[in-house]
């Protein structure tokens, strides 16, 4: 699908990585939002950075049309480090509220996104990641591994996990 | 709605809106500094490259420049003088035009 785009733009076309900009960046934030625990600035300046990372080495990328998790790999990469580097603390701060106010659906009762957030919160990093991709974006578990560099049973058992855990704390909220 | 459809639908709340501007804008601003930077940093290396070069065979080449150049100094005067008069001539040539149209 990707794949003329990140051929174009393998060429020197800034239209087309545009473009490709554009189709990503909903799910790609929407995932690094999740990743960090929904601090929605700093995910979005990790999200630049994995696509400038990806412009500057889409030469190194082997099928043009692995782009989507060839991206979300270097986007898991940089929260992974960003996740490591001293900010647990602060992704524990309930800043969830904050993306509440920005988020454009329509409101969610509080008790059950907290509940979610929680839940969520509760999640490994990878477990998290696998749990947004797999269930949340509509990946399948190959691409997943793909994108998270992890062994498909990996995925698989982190998935069910997180559904599990979701499903459990959502029982209780409602 | 299955419970994975109401799993999917609450984690896809804090998905930015499908366009935002703002950010696809900010991310080909710097793609565009990166490939300038990068242009300027090839040019830089190319020039460099290309003076270190001719610094290196600057005493062939005049060796080999010096005597070509006594041999047609002659002709490249008589081809300059006449270049710069075919040039004066067409430009006196163009403003007349442009005169006589304009009356």
């Amino acid at each position: 699908m990707d794949g003329p785009l990140v051929q174009a733009a393998r060429g020197g076309s800034q239209a087309a990585f545009s473009r490709l900009v554009q189709c990503h960046q909903q799910s790609l934030r929407g995932f690094l939002r999740r990743l960090m625990s929904g601090r929605a600035d700093e995910a979005d300046d990790l999200a630049q950075e994995a696509f400038i990372v990806a412009w500057s080495s889409l030469s190194r990328l082997r099928a043009a049309d692995d782009f989507r998790p060839w991206l979300f790999g270097i986007a898991y990469r940089k929260a992974q480090s960003a996740l490591r580097s001293g900010r647990r603390q602060a992704r524990r701060d309930g800043e969830w509220l904050a993306v509440e106010a920005q988020s454009t659906e329509p409101p969610l009762d509080p008790a059950l996104r907290f509940s979610l957030d929680r839940a969520m919160m509760d999640l490994e990093p990878d477990q998290r990641a696998a749990v947004q991709l797999c269930l949340a974006e509509g990946w399948t578990d190959p691409e997943a591994a793909q994108a998270l560099g992890l062994p498909l049973g990996t995925i698989k058992s982190h998935v069910a996990r997180g559904r599990a855990r979701l499903l459990a704390e959502l029982g209780e909220a409602t | 709605m299955t419970p994975d459809e109401r799993i999917a639908f609450l984690l896809r709340q804090d998905r930015p809106p499908a366009r935002d501007t703002t950010f696809e804008s900010a991310v080909m601003r710097q793609v565009a500094g990166r490939t300038l930077r990068q242009s300027l940093l090839k040019a830089l290396v190319v020039s460099w490259t290309g003076g270190l070069a001719l610094w290196a065979a600057a005493p062939a080449l005049v060796r080999i420049l010096e005597p070509l150049s006594n041999s047609l100094f002659g002709g490249a005067a008589v081809l300059a003088a006449t270049l710069t008069v075919l040039v004066l001539v067409g430009q006196i040539g163009r403003r007349a035009e442009t005169l006589v149209r304009g009356a």
